[in-house]
């Protein structure tokens, strides 16, 4: 009789931990997913294209800072209950807080336009002209952004992701080769090139991109997660920089096994989709294209996001999805602002969109720095964070994270000026 | 006078000379509009050092002039009841516990009265941010900006765990349904609710 009780009081705890994960999932896998955005996608098919796999471990230490920073920012935002912007001005004041927000709202229409892009190139590989296609997009999203109530915005996102496994699918098509993958993935070289770094620190400000940090604290605290929901959301982080990880992975390796061996350049994602084609057959092209779409959309709905609720912290006007138009024009203003601003400049005839994407992933490393800066003097201030503090080894782990980043960009700026 | 304004103004001694810039000014909550009893001032070689308000001989936006300076001034450290205005007030976030809602500090409010500087309260307008940011003069605050110490809470860690020990705290003229109210915007301050049950009325 009591083994059966037992027996029984452990599935209901098992049962009962899963509900509350399913509860709490969404900002760590949100995040970690919209991290695989057109410039990201572009980032690591030039990444795959041009070093095949020998780079593949700037994209595992990536992934690692991934982990450890947005788990600092989604605690940050239980445990306060604020933005990262918002937090940014209470421990260093105004004027950082403009100065880092100033930064982060044009390297976010850089790459918002980037996500335009990409939804232009994605289906201007059916055919489609960016003149139909980004407008089309731009009110899609917004709509869904404005109208929808925040668990239907957050379910309808979280499938929209659900395409990514396309690259997965693309990436075993190609036909690898694992062994160098696994090679490049765990042996670190980098040919000291202008080129090379700044791949790499474009495959750094892409994966850790500014925009992602300071969403997913906004989105923990918008989805009024709890101290009682820190483990759970870890487990979601982790998830959401694992899926980051597996899927850019993914195109790195489909990249390397076609395009490096055949020594094809690209200069956008949809070259990449197109190149495929002879060399993986159609399929592996479309899934490469819908993939993209995909990633486009999800990433142009929540960079604006980000971009208001970030505004709104600064100026001391907390927002909620749920607060209504009239309630809140700070935040749809600046939403509907980023938005209006990007489809111009992506709709300008002739222009070139690549140093666009290029530029804004390196401009995100560039920023990433004060930013990372920041977020590791608020998480260790026991003022603002009580016992949940950032010490110990995940403080050692991020002091380490930061300063090889900043290697990274000195390494940058040295190459680039000389 | 603005909390803005005062810091990083010079600090001189009664020869005119420079010994730092304010850094910032600490308050024990023992009153509903505590009086300022220490001043914070890094030293232009470095240290941050504190001051008894009784060395303190007079004070403007221009310059602060200390009357008395120790030989030994103590190395600034911060009591566990001590509140620093600019560190844990200043920008930060608050409950606005008359018209209950949660909003951010954007100056301090201190008044002189009696040779003592008071706490007066706090202006949240927006104005005054871009103020602040040098974007725009300072206006003329409208009452609905202003919200005086005895209706707030701070809801930082260490500013609500100090403001809590105090019966003058505002937040405890909050009945539990208003507090539920805030509660539910702000779940974190759960702890706010629970605690209010648990104080003495």
């Amino acid at each position: 009789m009591r083994r059966r009780k037992t027996k029984g009081g452990a599935r209901r705890r098992r049962r009962a931990g899963f509900i509350a994960l399913a509860a709490v999932v969404g900002p760590g896998v949100l995040a970690g997913l919209s991290d695989d955005d057109p410039a990201g996608i572009t980032t690591y098919s030039i990444l795959g294209a041009k070093y095949g796999y020998t780079l593949l471990w700037v994209l595992l230490l990536s992934v690692g800072a991934l982990i450890i920073f947005h788990e600092l920012c989604a605690r940050m935002g239980i445990v306060t209950g604020q933005g990262l912007a918002g937090l940014v001005r209470e421990r260093y004041g105004v004027r950082l807080a403009a100065g880092g927000l100033f930064i982060l709202i044009i390297a976010n229409i850089g790459t918002t336009c980037a996500e335009f892009a990409g939804v232009a190139a994605a289906l201007g590989l059916a055919g489609v002209s960016k003149y139909i296609s980004v407008p089309i997009a731009a009110v899609g999203i917004s709509l869904l952004v404005l109208k929808g109530s925040f668990h239907r915005i957050e379910r309808v996102l979280l499938l929209l992701s659900g395409v990514f496994v396309a690259y997965i699918i693309s990436g075993f098509l190609a036909g690898p080769d694992w062994a160098a993958a696994a090679k490049g993935l765990f042996v670190p070289t980098l040919p000291l090139t202008r080129e090379a770094i700044l791949v790499a620190t474009a495959t750094v400000g892409t994966t850790l991109a500014p925009w992602g940090l300071a969403f997913i604290q906004s989105y923990a605290v918008d989805k009024r997660l709890q101290p009682k929901d820190l483990r759970y959301e870890r487990i979601d982080v982790i998830v959401g920089a694992v899926m980051t990880g597996v899927i850019g992975f993914f195109i790195v390796v489909a990249c390397a096994a076609t395009l490096h061996e055949s020594g094809s350049s690209i200069n956008d994602a949809s070259d990449a989709a197109a190149a495929l084609k002879p060399l993986a057959g159609n399929l592996s092209a479309a899934l490469f294209g819908a993939g993209l779409l995909g990633a486009a959309l999800l990433a142009a709905s929540i960079l604006p996001l980000s971009t208001a609720y970030s505004v709104g912290e600064v100026f001391g006007y907390e927002t909620e999805l749920d607060d209504s138009v009239r309630e809140a024009p700070l935040f749809y203003g600046t939403y509907a602002a980023i938005v209006v601003i990007s489809v111009i400049i992506v709709l300008i005839p002739g222009i070139p969109l690549i140093p666009i994407l290029f530029l804004t992933q390196a401009l995100n490393a560039i920023l990433l720095l004060p930013l990372l800066l920041f977020i590791y003097g608020i998480s260790r201030d026991p003022d603002i964070m009580g016992e949940y503090a950032n010490k110990g080894k995940v403080a050692i782990l991020s002091m380490i994270a930061i300063a090889l980043i900043g290697v990274c960009v000195m390494a940058l700026a040295v190459v680039s000026l000389i | 006078m603005n909390l803005s304004d005062l810091i990083r103004c010079p600090v001189l001694d009664t020869s005119e000379r420079r010994i730092g810039k304010l850094k910032d000014l600490i308050v024990t909550l023992d009153a509903p509009h505590p009086n300022v009893v220490a001043v914070i001032v890094r030293v232009d070689r470095g240290s941050t050092l504190r001051f008894p308000w009784k060395d303190v001989q007079e004070v403007e936006t221009t310059g602060i002039t200390l009357s008395a300076i120790d030989s030994t001034p103590n190395e600034f450290e911060a009591g566990e009841k001590e509140l620093l205005l600019a560190r844990h007030v200043l920008d930060s976030q608050i409950i606005d516990i008359r018209g209950k809602r949660v909003v951010r500090v954007a100056d301090v409010d201190l008044v002189r009265r009696s040779g003592k500087l008071r706490l007066a309260g706090v202006d949240i307008a927006i104005g005054t941010v871009l103020h602040r940011m040098g974007l725009g003069r300072r206006r003329e605050r409208l009452p609905a900006h202003y919200i005086d110490w005895a209706d707030l809470h701070l809801t930082s860690h260490r500013g609500h765990e100090i403001q809590l020990q105090t019966t003058a705290a505002g937040i405890h003229r909050l009945s539990a349904d208003e507090l539920a109210a805030i509660v539910k915007r702000k779940p974190r301050y759960k702890k706010v609710l629970s605690a209010r049950r648990r104080a003495p009325s």
